[in-house]
């Protein structure tokens, strides 16, 4: 247990040791992977908690419509006839859905609560999907650049990056504050951001047993291509429809 | 209880797991009946999930009436010619008919789930492994037996054991991340197998990654060509 909390606790850190430990764990990628498990659930609570909790206060489907028809009031005034016709017929399209999904109040609850509970238990899926699949990249090229690193060892040492997304409640509770609360839980992301991404050079330069620059690079080669990747691909898939057409085109005429 | 440790140690890349199924007698029986199991549980438990869904969403033939009405009382439907009117109406209800493939419930496509994702997983391990193995023994000179190959191999399903989340209604897991993984699996099965060096054994992985594309694409072209014929002999013979 002792163990568990130091790893998640000492990545924060930044504790060379710890990114050691890992590299030469034989279960290193089960243990990184309970982090992301623990700091996605944690979060996840957080965030499915927000979720049911807004269905359970949703007000009134009739007093929901009021209210938005009079906050819409003066830029439908301002409107074309025409134009406000169909903003009017698209609403109240709207609230008829809305009245359906809230006719059965404890029905829309049971959906509801049930969609939080997903929500809860797929946050640390949502961390994996973040980070497995461009890792596995970075890896590839950190080889290339002469990194040492196992599959296991890479991924151990990288998932410890979620470590600073258990800020992300505080971020959450921070955006709630009135006036200002936008701008504190924006800070509170891009803190946590910033750190994941410190994390996650150590965690790399750490597994390949190489320099911090090398780390660097092997992670911008790796977003370099992966931005670059798709869009090559699209621009060959493109010339080659263009290619086809006029070869088309050629054979008709 | 040593099949359940090993399958979880697959799961998380332990090197260890795949020479344990390797050196199991009968590792090919136990990898045949891990897959057939995991696909059927998996299969039951969206199936449940999805049952879930439909009972406790919204009820969606109201919102299709609603949605319908809106349509056919809104200013802009009485400048549409009558003929377009038709068509529209034909649009919508083929829209409707595919909401499943956007997510709403559809129990009856889930319960077809428990005999096609088997078969599914079972041709794919197969492709795969076959085209693994052909170019691991003859193409890099490794030393494996097919059937211990494929026993080994069937640990790559290990990351699907996520879907089994599928229990709680609209939990979608990323395809991506799955494959990924399970190619990852596939990988160290490769490895361990075969004793090939890392780069050997990533290139063994990637082109029998595409190459087992190549069946896929026959296969659905095979079926588009079917359901394309069909609809020409449907709607009449070209001209």
């Amino acid at each position: 247990m002792r163990d568990f909390v130091s790893l998640l606790w000492r990545p924060l850190k930044l504790d060379v040791n710890v990114f050691e430990a890992q590299r030469t764990s034989p279960d290193a990628f089960k243990r990184a992977f309970l982090v992301v498990v623990v700091v996605g659930l944690l979060t996840g609570l957080f965030a499915g908690g927000v979720t049911f909790g807004n269905a359970y206060l949703a007000p009134d489907p009739a007093q929901s419509q009021k209210e938005a028809i009079e906050a819409m009031r003066p830029f439908l005034e301002n409107m074309p006839p025409e134009t406000r016709t169909y903003v009017q017929e698209g609403m109240n399209l709207g609230f008829r859905i809305q009245r359906i999904v809230q006719a059965d109040r404890g029905k829309f609850l049971t959906d509801q609560l049930l969609e939080a509970l997903g929500l809860w238990f797929t946050s640390p899926i949502g961390y994996l999907a973040a980070i497995i699949p461009f890792t596995l990249l970075v890896l590839l090229i950190a080889r290339l650049l002469g990194g040492r690193a196992s599959l296991s060892g890479m991924l151990g040492c990288t998932l410890l990056a979620v470590t600073p997304h258990l800020l992300d409640p505080i971020g959450i509770l921070l955006g709630a504050i009135p006036f200002c609360g936008a701008c504190l839980g924006g800070i509170v992301g891009l803190i946590t951001f910033i750190w994941s991404i410190v994390i996650y050079v150590v965690a790399v330069a750490v597994a390949n047993s190489f320099s911090y620059a090398r780390g660097v690079a092997a992670i911008l080669i790796g977003l370099a291509v992966s931005v670059g990747g798709p869009t090559v691909l699209m621009l060959l898939f493109a010339i080659l429809m263009i290619v086809l057409g006029s070869l088309a085109g050629g054979g008709t005429s | 209880m040593n099949i359940v440790s090993t399958f979880f140690n697959a799961l998380f890349l332990r090197e260890d797991a795949y020479s344990r199924m390797r050196d199991k007698e009968k590792g090919l029986l136990s990898g045949l009946i891990m897959i057939i199991l995991l696909a059927l549980l998996v299969s039951v438990l969206a199936l449940v999930g999805d049952m879930i869904e439909a009972a406790t969403g919204p009820d969606l033939g109201q919102i299709k009436d609603a949605v319908w009405q809106y349509m056919i009382n809104s200013s802009w439907w009485k400048e549409i010619p009558p003929a377009g009117q038709k068509q529209t109406q034909q649009m919508f209800e083929l829209g409707w008919s595919m909401s499943p493939l956007f997510g709403a419930p559809n129990p009856v496509g889930k319960a077809f789930d428990l005999i096609v994702r088997p078969v599914i997983w079972l041709a794919d391990w197969l492709i795969f492994g076959v085209i693994a193995f052909v170019l691991a023994r003859f193409a890099f000179k490794g030393e494996s037996r097919l059937p211990t190959f494929l026993g080994v191999l069937a640990l790559a399903v290990t990351p699907q054991v996520f879907q089994l989340l599928q229990i709680l209604p609209g939990v979608e897991i990323d395809g991506l991340l799955l494959n990924l993984w399970s190619l990852c699996c596939a990988y160290l099965a490769i490895k361990v197998c075969f004793g090939l060096s890392v780069a050997r054994s990533f290139w063994v992985t990637i082109v029998t990654w595409l190459l087992a594309l190549i069946p896929f694409f026959l296969i659905s072209g095979f079926f588009t060509a079917i359901v394309s014929g069909v609809q020409m002999v449907l709607s009449g013979l070209p001209k």
